[in-house]
């Protein structure tokens, strides 16, 4: 039996005014940035849900993506837009080349009034893309940046430690054959791309430092390939590595990789399990719990999908949140990592073309 | 600019369907204009045969209409349905011919012509279904078109342009599906994908250039 009561609508957000495209959670800190074709990015109190800023005025076009940097000093955050051009956004002192390491920047989110001397700035605008920007996203070390385009590549950007300079380092073009949709960096520094060509591919660097090169190409879907969530590392351990993926033609999927299919030169991705098809129409966007270890889908047909592993590769259907945005798609939805190891609740979040961002809370 | 397609079939607008009063009479060829348009007479039949089609078609949607009003009435939107920003008005039930009447008098980017005279839209090649039993919920409109000739390089811009269309008449709950109609294309995968993807749908419109060429084609529509 499916409980379709289980998923509690906690809060909805109307700052935006069209669509929302793209919501993001700090890895460390409690903050959400949430993207709109209303072509402004809003920053968010994770704790209270009061706006902290509304970053506008910067892109001509809508913001299809925005993606937290992991790891930094203060925090920094990049849009990607279909004005083909990115911008970083940072907190920092207004003179930020005076910046102190002894600033204690980690409760900045939540105590956003005492901290009068720092402000949110854009740092750069990269351009480089022929048009449209898709998805943007960091490595896990927060070295580098990836953007993707209609333009059918992927853009790796190194950065400094100020996210000033950001220099192009990589351009992996010739791999899809069409619009590049969604990228996405997991552990070891592999990147993963899904395209409007129905394929995902993985790209590693062959030994530390060596350009990104592709070592799985999966025939993924029988249509474009919209997102991809990796397992979190809370969930697995190292020595196994798994990733959702969700389509147009309606289906979610987790592929698996295990040591021994694993080579430098070649990764020997296989499709693990599909999950039960309830979705009608396109599955924009899927999230893979670091608390419970369960995965959200949502899509064209308005319902919040959420799925559990009763065993090993074998998914059911946990709970079902129709017209979660009434009448509208859903374009985006992420997982809120629990601080509090022993919570009973975990919270997602989604976004729709009615222009809200939607708060859900769950039960483990 | 070439026309592609120089002697398009043109079918008398005054003899398709519509549930408007009376027919807009923009499309109405002057005796100037149709020497441009030379009709082939060959394609009489066929167009005889469509707008017949077209006309039953019409009279037997409305006929159901008929029925359907004379047991039911139309039933309040449950607050479940109704969503944040939009108001809840009530919606009377949209059936094809209604969105044939949207999407007829749009002008065809090439030809004065609008798209039902020149038989890029059918009556017959518009369904609409519905994801639930109560028909209030999320529902599809598939719209198919016929291109004049199947190397139509403008198909995706008319289709672009009936979804637009579409888009602002339509409440949201519609999800609009814009197809070639089968054979008629010989890209027709191809342009189906590109026709039906919201990403690129949702930048295009954001390109002013190309929004000022639908808003043209749109500009004859009541």
């Amino acid at each position: 039996m499916v409980a379709n009561d289980k998923i509690k609508l906690v809060r909805t957000l109307r700052d935006h005014n069209n669509k929302v495209w793209s919501v993001a959670t700090h890895q460390s800190l409690p903050l959400l940035a949430t993207a709109s074709a209303d072509k402004t990015i809003i920053v968010y109190d994770l704790n209270n849900f009061n706006v902290i800023t509304k970053l506008s005025e910067t892109h001509q076009k809508s913001i299809r993506s925005v993606s937290w940097k992991p790891s930094s000093e203060f925090p920094c955050l990049a849009a990607g837009s279909f004005d083909s051009t990115m911008s970083i956004w940072a907190k920092t002192d207004e003179n930020f080349e005076e910046y102190s390491d002894d600033d204690d920047i980690d409760d900045d989110g939540a105590q956003e009034g005492n901290s009068t001397n720092k402000q949110w700035s854009l740092m750069a605008i990269i351009e480089g893309h022929e048009n449209e920007i898709k998805c943007v996203s960091w490595s896990a070390d927060g070295n580098y940046l990836a953007s993707c385009s209609r333009d059918k590549t992927v853009w790796i950007w190194e950065t400094d430690e100020y996210n000033e300079e950001f220099e192009c380092i990589n351009v992996l073009q010739d791999y899809h054959s069409q619009d590049v949709k969604f990228i996405k960096w997991g552990p070891d520094q592999c990147l993963i791309s899904a395209s409007y060509d129905d394929t995902i591919k993985v790209f590693k660097e062959p030994s530390p430092g060596d350009d990104l090169t592709c070592v799985c190409d999966l025939n993924a879907h029988d249509g474009t390939v919209w997102a991809i969530d990796f397992e979190p590392m809370e969930v697995v351990g190292t020595k196994h590595w798994r990733f959702v993926s969700c389509s147009d033609d309606s289906s979610v999927k987790v592929w698996a990789l295990t040591e021994e299919n694993r080579s430098e030169e070649l990764e020997d991705w296989q499709l693990q399990a599909k999950l039960p098809i309830k979705h009608k129409g396109s599955i924009y966007s899927v999230s893979w719990s670091a608390n419970s270890g369960r995965i959200a889908s949502v899509g064209s047909d308005g319902n919040l999908i959420i799925y559990k592993e009763i065993e090993s590769g074998k998914w059911e259907i946990d709970s079902i949140k129709p017209l979660a945005h009434g009448v509208f798609d859903l374009n985006c939805v992420v997982w809120i990592k629990n601080i509090d190891e022993s919570a009973t609740t975990e919270r997602l979040i989604t976004g729709g073309d009615n222009g809200t961002v939607n708060i859900w809370e769950i039960e483990m | 600019m070439s026309v592609l397609n120089a002697n398009p079939t043109v079918y008398d607008v005054s003899s398709l369907p519509t549930r408007h009063q009376k027919r807009n009479n923009d499309f109405m060829l002057k005796n100037e204009d149709l020497s441009l348009y030379k009709l082939c007479l060959n394609d009489i039949d066929t167009s005889n045969d469509l707008m017949i089609k077209n006309t039953q078609y019409a009279l037997e949607v409305q006929k159901k209409d008929l029925s359907d009003n004379d047991t039911s009435s139309v039933e309040e939107l449950s607050s479940e349905e109704s969503y944040y920003d939009d108001d809840d008005e009530e919606e009377e039930e949209i059936d094809s011919l209604e969105i044939y009447d949207l999407i007829a008098s749009i002008s065809d980017p090439e030809h004065p012509l609008s798209l039902a005279a020149l038989g890029v839209v059918n009556l017959g090649d518009i369904t609409i279904n519905y994801y639930d039993e109560s028909k209030k919920g999320i529902a599809e409109v598939v719209v198919k078109i016929t291109p004049t000739i199947n190397h139509c390089s403008l198909a995706t811009l008319i289709g672009l342009g009936i979804r637009v269309r579409l888009e602002r008449c339509l409440p949201p709950r519609f999800r609009i599906v814009i197809l070639l109609k089968e054979g008629s294309h010989q890209s027709e995968n191809q342009v189906n994908k590109q026709l039906n993807d919201k990403e690129r749908i949702s930048a295009a419109c954001e390109n002013g250039q190309l929004l000022s060429v639908i808003s043209t084609m749109l500009s004859t529509c009541v």
